[in-house]
């Protein structure tokens, strides 16, 4: 009976455990993220048009307020997070203003956005960094 | 103009059905999602080279390539180079390479590729001796050959491992045939003994000649990454010619152009193979160095 017990328990952590790795991997994206270049600043947060899915929107543009400023502008939509990554949904370049396939997934505290035509492997990976807080300039309007 | 009409021929072929096998021509799609991409790259490099060994004679050289990835997995690639007139005999000074293919698998794992190559050397040829008549000491059979060849790709990598391999289709190589190698190393070799052994083995083409390449990049920095490569060619009926080359180099992205900075050498058995008339003097291609370019994609 102890025993039995026991191996329940072990159960229930285990799936406790993947239950709160998935939901740690489900935030990891969540959040500020800075370009490679450091010319704009994404965030990641739930979509509020759509449940259970992820949006990401430029909060930060080093040209904001300028003529090709991008400030507000969505460049992401997942719907939903399987495998570690968020996946079924688009990505928005807006330097050549077309719309991807994309898959989002945080790599070694680094941020992997992926957009693709067809499979995974026609694409390129762009890396952003983690930031606490947006630059104080320029300020982003919209 | 020197393409083979055979070779122009299967390459439009490849073209056409690259063409056809697309939907339409835009993106559409209920979701306005792009179901196909188009990069085109432009390249300034201090020296062309194509597996350490210098196409540019090791002078500066351009490099324009459009590449085509379909959501089937259908890829197209057209490339045009500045290669030299000195190294590619009468050449028009430039290499096309057309190219089609199919990928697919996991760019984190497993994925793979397959598919042809062509590439074209406008105007280049060259008129060389096939064979040697060891009675009179004098060579014979002399023919014109152009360097236009045709390959056969299969891709595998996993992550950022890349490796490939090239299996010629055509009949030369680069130029290297019988007339391509023995002729010259006839030329361009103190001992003719070498060249003679070559003739001796008969006219051979090199049809199933390997080239092998590895790569491998890692990101060292938000906007850097390190490049190592290595490769080996095995001609066919022509060991002469093997070799292996190596590269690693070092890529930074600023102002939207690609910086990079490769050491490149190529370990050739026989350096005659890989020299040219510069002038009156003698100039090695295959000598190591370090390569500049500065890329932009669009």
């Amino acid at each position: 009976m102890r025993r039995k017990s026991m191996l329940l328990l072990s159960a229930l952590t285990l799936v406790a455990g993947a239950m709160n790795a998935h939901a740690e991997g489900l935030d990891e994206a969540k959040g500020l993220w800075l370009t490679a270049e450091g010319d704009a600043v994404l965030r990641f947060e739930p979509c509020t048009d759509k449940p259970g899915a992820l949006c990401g929107r430029i909060a930060w543009d080093k040209d904001a307020g300028k003529p090709n400023d991008t400030c507000g502008v969505q460049i992401a939509q997942l719907e939903r997070y399987s495998d570690g990554a968020w996946r079924d949904g688009w990505i928005f370049d807006p330097r050549d203003r077309k719309k991807y396939r994309g898959v989002v997934r945080v790599k070694n505290g680094e941020l992997h956005v992926r957009a693709f035509v067809g499979a995974e492997i026609l694409g390129q990976t762009e890396q952003f960094k983690r930031v606490a807080q947006l630059p104080t300039t320029p300020v982003c309007k919209s | 103009m020197s393409i083979a009409p055979r070779d122009l021929k299967a390459a439009w072929l490849a073209g056409c059905a690259a063409l056809a096998l697309l939907p339409h021509a835009v993106q559409a799609a209920g979701d306005d999602v792009a179901r196909y991409a188009v990069e085109t790259e432009i390249k300034l490099v201090s020296d062309q080279r194509t597996r350490g060994v210098s196409d540019s004679m090791r002078g500066p050289g351009a490099q324009v390539s459009v590449q085509l990835a379909h959501e089937s997995g259908l890829i197209a690639l057209a490339q045009l180079a500045t290669v030299s007139k000195k190294y590619y005999t009468n050449s028009d000074g430039y290499n096309l390479l057309l190219a089609t293919g199919y990928r697919f698998g996991d760019p984190d794992a497993w994925h793979f590729g397959l598919g042809l190559a062509a590439e074209f050397f406008p105007g280049a040829k060259f008129d060389a001796p096939y064979a040697f008549d060891m009675a009179t000491g004098t060579p014979t059979d002399f023919r014109k050959t152009n360097y236009n060849t045709r390959y056969l790709v299969l891709e595998a990598g996993w992550g950022a491992i890349e490796g490939r391999v090239l299996s010629v289709l055509s009949d030369a190589y680069r130029g290297a045939n019988t007339g391509g190698v023995c002729a010259q190393m006839l030329a361009f070799m103190a001992d003719p003994t070498q060249a003679l052994q070559c003739y001796a083995r008969g006219d051979h083409g090199v049809r199933g000649t390997v080239l092998l390449d590895l790569g491998y990049k890692v990101t060292v920095a938000p906007r850097t990454q390190l490049t190592f490569h290595a490769g080996y060619q095995r001609v066919k009926h022509f060991s002469e010619a093997n070799f292996a080359d190596y590269a690693v180099g070092i890529t930074h992205k600023a102002w939207g152009v690609q910086w990079t900075a490769e050491w490149m050498k190529a370990n050739t058995r026989v350096r005659e193979l890989y020299q040219a008339l510069d002038g009156d003097r003698v100039k090695a291609a295959d000598k190591q160095t370090v390569v500049l370019s500065a890329a932009y994609k669009f």
